[in-house]
């Protein structure tokens, strides 16, 4: 073990106002919980949990046309690489995106358990296996093409993005929801559909406002189905960013044998459970115990493969509308939401209203798009000067070999080759800017004549063959 | 020994304010923070003086982006005549004699006691400058001194407005003895509105002109009664009307206010001549028991309290009491350790008479009030009852079992309490380590899994009955609240080891919320630590080292690297990163991203960054065709769209790619003094490094950097290569033998101890951020969101 050259402390003692203390110590905490962990970016609609499990699937190469992967490796290297904390919340966290009744549009692509509507849980790690799902590649498509920021992980022996290209409007699509401190956000999921159609009327109108989205975006929509009762608390929602939102279960009316009715329920309000012990069956045979509902005589889920179906038997008298009320009023059957649209704008918590939301995201977007053409501009500007390189020395074919086998070594040819080629040049042909930055490096790139460039060299020797002119050479 | 040569000649006579420059401790507490704050804590007592004694109503306290102050008052002003048997002007002899002042003898009572009186010519002696002007008799007049020493002599310098009248004391703390001189607006908010409601009916105003600063002001008409309301602002309150009375009796004024909210901290201040006594003394005993006779003949007078119950204890009547208790005097006598606990027994019965007989008052003409007050303090009483009898269960219980401590502690040989620590660890796996790097013979280990029950959102009992809390109460020994015994205190030292992390600071502010609570006494001896765990391991060839906080990195950094590195502006220029330039350097950059900042507070982040970016900053015009005349050239070229009065639309345009943007540039932004003293800081760093895009080479390798920040971080990067820096997250990332190298060892370890000087501040801090109201913590999130000391994933 190395030696420890200065004792740190010396044995000091510092004295710190407790006040002081709490105070630094706990903002530490909260800001931490508020910028990285409980809220989404709104640009991505992402809490770096699940930003960096989307990644490392992505690093993985599990793209929804390759073999699924054991979820414990997907799990493994999220904890390794970028996220130092627990596994099972990592695990809970993947889980989550792969169910259909959670996310109105998994992100992930599972295999075996991953859990139901009943609240059962999923299959543990070493069970299941995953891969993106087909829309989360749009999430990352276009990363590698410098259009996001990258910074160090936890320990700075890798980078990981900082927000993902999100080509689709994943915070409106998905929702999100989150406990942070002092503050928390609850948002819903939308349509896909609708939500593109709102952005691209604020692209065809910028000074569009709330009211113009909302003709597009009509309200949530629930992966569960279920019904909301009235407009004005997504109206509030929308425009203020916050807002309560009733949702009812979608129900109607059976008639049995015998002349007895029956309530039957097929979708349920987003996040209610159905049966277990916190499920809404449980809350209504209570209520039937605690003859608060004296009218039902039976609950039975009659759920299947072809759809839930939980049916409420009624007595003989019972007016089912009024049961239904009833249920309404007294059970999970009828449910608020409420919507709290808070998320991060350049990592300050902020309320955000509908408008907000959309101009956001398609500002992020056209940065997105800008940088990705920057970069392919970039490339093949570097391409083309490669190919320049080609021609002038093809051209000049003899000279080139005769400096080459004079040189004494690698470093001087090159050094010999870029003076002289310069100036054999034609001024008419070449390109007139002045050599960019990175040509050094494409030079020293060709010189080397690395793999990768030898399809593009073939090409260049075709190009140069079949000018009209030139000698046909070996190439060395 | 030997014949020592100790002669008179080896006594030296310190003069004037030499005794101040030597020992600056002794006479203003610290060099830290809290001596830097006393500073100005002194200047303000000159101006609140006037106002005690009726001659001023304002003080005006200013912040300079250079961190210098400046303190303002309406007062009668420094007297400036002649004072014949010192030769010199009143004003100079205040400003450079020890406990020279208007506070000895006279009328009135003055702000004289402890640390506070020691003159204004202490902070003269530790102000690398001060200026003091003073407006009297129609005349201005104005002294200069550094270092105490004058610079000028007195001299009048101009008419002052008919009747206007006044003190103004600006100074800068001298860096060569405080080791931080950058002031905290929020720590001088709170003493600032403290005295404000001591002091009824003075405005106080503090103005914080650095980046992100603001303006805020203190004024209460109604004193401590408003205090009061200030503290409960976070709480319900059980009655409406805040109770408020005064007394006076010879040589002595008390003013008490109360009211009483559904909490059950008891958040009791008591003052004297506006020093907070936070040991108490006779005024706080004197209310103390008056309050629980008082109430307790109410309650039998009205039937609350039966005849053969028990009657209701002090500690009964105090929960959720927010309470202020003001006494002036002449002569205070401060005693205790830390001298703020009031002697003067003629004290204790003045406040005891006024109490009796105005709080009885109140609950008669008030039955309202009187009624919510006594119900509180009946359910308080048994509520405690009901635990006394729990705790006493669970303490029979494990006598039953064995009276033993906890299980989990690994305690230490020697049980001599004052040479024993105890280490409270955060989890499992720092507890391994810990007891493997422990020196067994005085270190106790007690690992506490999870995070700890918040003591101030949960009642007692819920508390009490949590496994973690109990062995934490075993193995300290002395019992809680009422039961708090000091004196069965097992270890002298608690240690609070957490990990590095944001959840280790938040298991952190958990356990000092219980500690506090509940075990007060301990917290204010001064019996509770913090450890330092390192926060980098650096190393450089072959050699290792500790550091613990960020700026020793970067410090370690330019000694061992950036020293050696050299930067070539865009000019051709090179210049060496010496120490002495790199400091400058970061210190002057700070300056201007403090100016930045502000800029893009005001006129918005696209066109502050606009204007530093492309180089506008260089050029020196106000408006912006001057300035792209002027600027040099940097891959983008710049053309005006559109121009009125209110802005100019710019096109911006990257040559390389053709991206274009546009942006609007404030016509405001460029005639701002903000904008000028930015451009101003701009030209000083250009002075010190030369102008950007920079090359900084270090041996063979080099690195680009195109603006200031990133020659910074460049350089640092650059620093950082080849040798290894690996940061530790938790405490299980250390090996034993690291862990007791760095944090546990005596000799090489740094610890924390937490003092508790301002009371009333800890108290409120507590209630708004570990309380159950949410709204006051999402306001203290928002407010201080700036300040963050790192940010964690």
């Amino acid at each position: 073990m190395s030696e420890v050259v200065e004792p740190l402390g010396s044995g000091r003692i510092e004295p710190r106002e407790l006040e002081q203390e709490m105070r630094s110590s706990f903002l530490d905490y909260a800001m931490s919980v508020i910028v990285a962990r409980a809220l989404p970016d709104v640009r991505d609609g992402l809490k770096p949990v699940h930003r960096r499990v989307l990644y490392a699937m992505h690093e993985a190469g599990l793209q929804p046309n390759r073999p699924r992967l054991k979820s414990a490796r997907v799990v493994g290297d999220v904890m390794g690489y970028y996220h130092p904390h627990g596994d099972q919340s990592i695990y809970d966290t993947l889980v989550r995106m792969a169910q259909p009744f959670s996310l109105r549009y998994p992100l992930v692509d599972g295999q075996g358990n991953w859990g139901n509507i009943d609240d059962y849980p999923a299959a543990a790690m070493r069970y299941t296996e995953c891969r993106l799902a087909r829309l989360a590649t749009e999430m990352l498509r276009d990363i590698d093409m410098d259009t996001v920021d990258f910074v160090p992980n936890y320990d700075e022996s890798r980078r990981e993005p900082s927000v993902l290209p999100s080509r689709f409007p994943n915070l409106l699509v998905n929702g999100s929801a989150g406990i942070a401190v002092g503050m928390a956000t609850n948002m819903p999921p939308h349509r896909l559909g609708e939500v593109t159609d709102a952005i691209l009327a604020l692209i065809e109108k910028p000074d569009a406002n709330v009211d113009d989205l909302m003709k597009h975006v009509k309200g949530p929509d629930f992966p569960t189905g279920a019904m909301i009762a009235g407009r004005a608390g997504i109206r509030d929602a929308y425009r203020t960013g916050r807002g309560r939102i009733v949702m009812r279960a979608r129900a109607h009316v059976e008639e049995l044998r015998g002349g007895r009715n029956a309530i039957i329920v097929t979708e349920l309000p987003y996040g209610v459970k159905k049966g277990g012990d916190s499920g809404v069956i449980k809350k209504i045979a209570d209520l039937v115990n605690d003859k608060v509902l004296t009218e039902i005589s039976d609950v039975k889920d009659h759920s299947d493969r072809s759809g839930m179906r939980i049916q409420v038997d009624l007595k003989r008298e019972a007016i089912p509308q009024v049961v239904l009320n009833k249920l309404f009023k007294h059970t999970q059957l009828q449910t608020t939401f409420g919507y709290n649209a808070v998320a991060l704008v350049d990592g300050v918590p902020r309320t955000l209203s509908l408008l907000e939301l959309v101009r956001h995201y398609l500002d992020y977007q056209r940065e997105v798009v800008t940088r990705r053409s920057k970069y392919e501009l970039r490339r093949a500007l570097d391409r083309a000067h490669i190919l320049e390189g080609y021609l002038i020395a093809l051209d000049n074919l003899d000279e080139v070999i005769a400096l080459i086998r004079a040189a004494d070594d690698t470093d001087s040819a090159r050094a010999v080759l870029m003076g002289a080629l310069r100036a054999l040049r034609d001024p008419g042909a070449g390109d007139p800017r002045p050599p960019p930055p990175r040509a050094h490096r494409a030079r020293a790139q060709a010189s080397r004549g690395r793999a990768r460039r030898s399809p593009g060299a073939d090409r260049g020797a075709a190009v140069a063959a079949r000018r009209p002119g030139a000698r046909r050479r070996r190439r060395p | 020994m030997a014949e020592a040569a100790y002669t008179a000649k080896d006594i030296t006579v310190l003069e004037g304010l030499e005794p101040v420059r030597l020992r600056p401790g002794m006479y203003i507490g610290s060099t830290g923070p809290r001596g830097l704050h006393h500073l100005v804590y002194e200047v303000v007592d000159n101006a609140v003086d006037e106002a005690l004694a009726g001659r001023n109503d304002l003080v005006d306290v200013t912040i300079h982006p250079d961190n210098s102050v400046t303190v303002r008052d309406a007062g009668a002003g420094i007297p400036v005549d002649l004072i014949p048997e010192q030769g010199l002007p009143a004003l100079t002899v205040v400003l450079t004699k020890l406990h020279a002042g208007g506070k000895f003898g006279g009328e009135g009572y003055k702000v004289s006691g402890g640390l506070h009186g020691v003159g204004v010519s202490v902070v003269n002696a530790l102000s690398e400058w001060l200026a003091a002007e003073v407006r009297r008799d129609g005349k201005v007049y104005r002294q200069e001194f550094s270092r105490g020493e004058p610079t000028t002599d007195l001299v009048a310098t101009g008419v002052a407005a008919k009747g206007e009248s006044g003190t103004t004391i600006s100074f800068l703390p001298d860096p060569e003895v405080f080791e931080e001189t950058e002031l905290s607006a929020t720590t001088l908010s709170q003493r600032l509105r403290e005295t404000a409601f001591l002091t009824r009916g003075l405005r106080i105003v503090l103005r914080d002109e650095r980046a992100g600063g603001k303006t805020d002001e203190y004024h209460y008409e109604g004193g401590i009664r408003d205090f009061v309301a200030h503290v409960n602002d976070a709480k319900d309150t059980v009655h409406k009307h805040v109770v408020y009375f005064e007394g006076e009796g010879e040589d002595a004024q008390v003013e008490v206010a109360m009211q009483w909210n559904s909490s059950y901290v008891e958040s009791v201040f008591s003052f004297a001549n506006n020093i907070n006594t936070t040991e108490g003394g006779a005024h706080l005993s004197g209310f103390k028991s008056a309050l629980t006779g008082t109430l307790n003949r109410y309650a039998r007078e009205k039937g609350l309290v039966k005849e053969k119950e028990d009657n209701l204890e002090g500690e009964d009547v105090r929960e959720g009491l927010a309470a202020v208790i003001s006494v002036k005097l002449r002569n205070p006598q401060f005693e205790g350790q830390t001298k703020t606990k009031l002697g003067n027994p003629h004290v204790e019965t003045l406040v005891k008479t006024t109490v009796n007989q105005k709080l009885a008052e109140f609950l008669e003409e008030n039955p309202t009030d009187a009624k919510q007050i006594m119900t509180k303090a009946v359910s308080a009483a048994r509520a405690r009852q009901a635990a006394r009898k729990a705790r006493e269960l669970t303490r029979r219980k494990s006598a039953l079992e064995s009276n033993s401590l906890p299980g989990k502690l690994a305690d230490c040989q020697i049980s001599d309490p004052e040479v024993a620590e105890l280490f409270l660890v955060e989890g499992n796996s720092a507890g391994g380590s810990a007891v493997d790097a422990r020196d067994r013979s005085f270190q106790a280990i007690l690992p506490l899994r999870g995070k700890v029950i918040n003591a101030e959102k949960n009642r007692i009992n819920k508390v009490l009955s949590n496994e973690e809390i109990q062995a934490i109460i075993t193995a300290i020994g002395t019992g809680i609240a009422e039961e708090f015994d000091i004196s069965k205190l097992r270890y002298h030292r608690i240690i609070v080891m957490t990990d590095a992390d944001v959840d280790g600071a938040h298991i952190r502010t958990l356990i000092l919320t219980f500690l506090y609570r509940q075990m007060q006494e301990l917290v204010e001896q001064g019996h509770v630590y913090i450890a330092v765990a390192p926060l980098y391991r650096v190393k450089i060839g072959s050699q290792q080292r500790y550091v613990e906080k960020e700026s020793q990195l970067e410090d370690m950094l330019v000694r061992e690297r950036i020293k050696d590195m050299d930067v070539t502006d865009r000019s051709g220029e090179t210049h060496t990163l010496t120490e002495a330039r790199y400091g400058r350097f970061t210190r002057v950059l700070h300056e201007f991203d403090g100016w930045v900042s502000r800029l893009r507070e005001d006129f918005g982040p696209a066109a502050a960054n606009f204007v530093v970016d492309h180089r506008l900053v260089e050029a020196d015009a106000t408006d912006v065709e001057g300035a792209l005349a002027v600027r040099d050239a940097n891959g983008y070229e710049l053309a005006i769209m559109e121009s009125d009065e209110e802005g100019t639309r710019v096109k911006v345009v990257e040559r390389e790619t053709g991206a274009a943007a546009s942006v609007v540039v404030p016509s405001a932004l460029l005639t701002s003094p903000i904008y000028a003293n930015a451009r101003k800081t701009y030209a000083r760093l250009v002075e010190i490094v030369g102008s950007p895009p920079f090359e900084i080479a270090f041996g063979k390798k080099t690195r680009h950097a195109d603006t200031f920040g990133q020659l910074r971080s460049q350089a640092l990067e650059l620093a950082k290569e080849g040798i290894q820096v690996s940061r530790f997250k938790g405490l299980g990332e250390m090996d034993a033998e690291e862990l007791a190298d760095t944090t546990m060892n005596p000799a090489n370890r740094m610890l924390i101890r937490v003092e508790v000087e301002d009371a009333a501040a800890a108290d409120r801090m507590f209630s708004t951020l570990m309380g159950d109201q949410v709204e006051p913590r999402r306001q203290f999130i928002e407010q201080n969101a700036r300040e963050v000391r790192f940010l964690d994933v």
